[in-house]
């Protein structure tokens, strides 16, 4: 061993569990360079080992907070600014106030005439105000002045199965206890392609909205989804389809009880496992209140214990 | 390290991350108390808690935007620690300031001082390397992973950090008898 492999071998954070410390002795013993450059990195070890543990100050999360909030459309940006939240708060208050104020009479909203009577019938006068530049779909907002996706790209995304399906994986799977081991057989329908003129505008809008990053992961999530094994696609398939009847509110509770699920660790989160599957194989009306009295329930929220209940009691 | 065979057998910390992708802002909160502590640790040893708060949120903003990137198969440590690595070598080399011995003896402000400017005036590759294995306690080849480079690069860096900081930090170690003066690697000692 010569000097340079020696340091090397002293700076090795793992270099104590490695063991043959021989030749490294034999080399101290020799060089009386490397012995006191070696008396000096300890020193310097025991320096930093030996300061006080550094408390982070109590304003982290609010400037990780204020950073992610400075985001131009993200959702997750969208999620933790609260001055996003505040202004969507105050425009819901201005168009509730906007309805309750509206003149007697008046009917709050006319439907607006069929598009293609609009498109053919006479240009609008002066007074009428112009198109909105958002329109919706269910949910999905569309933007009309965008560029129109192209043929291939439509076709591309058509083929995917939904986005939500595949952002929910991860929690479906940390819900597995909650299914039956064996999933009843039956055809699965809740991913099959978009048919209807509808969803086929509700994918195509999903697909913009998402942005580049957003059909990348879509893309990567879909192609991920594909090399699976088809038995556990159809087990998944299955899942889901079970919670095609579930309320967006029910599939939030759901989301988060998997949350709540994941930051358990591995030997809480099997003994966890046993637990939610002797009560769902329990009788039908046992369910409800062996769940309530689990000690795992207790720490839950109430939207995240009655999504858990209706999960067990689905089957 | 092993690949997970499906979600189900996902860390808490991963399968965080993937909530955070698909929108749940509670992940958010359940991944900064874990991880807040180590990671500010490492950048309070080489800069002031205001710029070290500032470095830190900088680490978990990027954490959280990458989030639609991160490959479940990659484990998470190596995933966070590679933003911190490259936050700690973003920045630029500090100089080390002139304190008074006397002001050492007395101020544990002054030490602290001395040591996170010592830290600070390394090389950005040798501080990261540092910092990763003697603050946030990386095994070499975890460290290695996060800074993007070689474990032999890794502990030659170190080395190189180590003779450094036996310089820069001289005021702050035991006079031992027969100390070899290190090479200084450009740290002048105050």
């Amino acid at each position: 061993m010569n000097c340079d492999e020696l340091r090397q071998r002293i700076v090795d954070p793992g270099s104590a569990a490695t063991g043959g410390h021989a030749p490294v002795v034999a080399h101290l013993q020799s060089c009386a360079e490397c012995r006191s450059l070696a008396r000096t990195f300890a020193d310097v070890e025991r320096l930093f080992g030996a300061s006080e543990k550094a408390v982070p100050p109590d304003d982290l999360d609010e400037r990780v907070r204020q950073r992610l909030g400075r985001a131009p459309a993200g959702r997750l940006g969208l999620l933790l600014d609260r001055r996003f939240l505040a202004a969507a708060a105050a425009g819901i208050l201005v168009v509730a106030a906007a309805y309750l104020l509206r003149p007697r009479g008046t009917p709050a909203s006319a439907p607006p005439p069929p598009r293609e009577a609009r498109s053919s019938s006479a240009p609008p006068g002066p007074t009428e105000a112009p198109p909105p530049d958002i329109l919706a779909v269910r949910s999905a907002p569309i933007a009309l002045a965008g560029t129109p996706v192209p043929e291939e790209e439509k076709a591309r995304a058509l083929a995917l199965r939904p986005r939500e399906y595949l952002e929910f994986l991860a929690a479906l799977s940390f819900l597995d206890p909650f299914f039956p081991e064996t999933p009843s057989a039956g055809a699965p329908n809740a991913i099959r392609p978009p048919t209807s003129p509808e969803e086929i505008a509700q994918r195509i809008a999903e697909w913009e909205e998402a942005g580049a990053s957003g059909r990348e992961r879509w893309l990567g999530l879909d192609a991920a989804y594909g090399a699976t094994d088809a038995a556990r696609r159809s087990s998944l398939e299955t899942r889901w389809n079970a919670l095609s009847g579930f309320s967006p509110d029910e599939r939030a509770g759901l989301r988060r009880l998997a949350a709540r699920i994941a930051e358990l660790d591995e030997k809480r989160r099997s003994r966890l496992v046993a637990e939610i599957r002797a009560i769902a194989n329990a009788p039908r009306a046992e369910r409800p209140w062996r769940w309530r009295a689990s000690p795992f329930a207790r720490t839950l929220t109430g939207q995240e214990v009655a999504s858990g209940e209706r999960l067990l009691l689905f089957f | 390290m092993e690949r997970p065979r499906s979600s189900s057998s996902l860390g808490p910390d991963t399968g965080d991350l993937l909530l955070v992708a698909a929108g749940d802002s509670a992940a958010v909160q359940r991944l900064l108390s874990r991880w807040r502590a180590p990671v500010f640790a490492v950048f309070e040893k080489s800069r002031e808690p205001g710029d070290a708060a500032e470095a830190a949120a900088a680490v978990f903003e990027a954490l959280f935007r990458t989030a639609s990137r991160f490959d479940p198969a990659t484990p998470f440590p190596a995933w966070i620690w590679s933003f911190v690595a490259k936050e700690v070598e973003r920045a630029p080399e500090s100089r080390l300031p002139a304190i008074p011995p006397a002001r050492l003896i007395e101020s544990t402000a002054a030490r602290a001082a001395l040591v996170r400017a010592a830290v600070g005036s390394l090389p950005p590759g040798e501080r990261s390397a540092f910092l990763l294995t003697r603050v946030a306690r990386l095994p070499a080849p975890v460290a290695a992973a996060a800074a993007g480079t070689s474990e032999t690069e890794l502990l030659r860096r170190l080395v190189r950090a180590f003779t450094a900081l036996s310089a820069s930090l001289a005021p702050l170690l035991p006079q031992h008898e027969s100390r070899t003066a290190p090479e200084p690697g450009g740290a002048a000692a105050p």
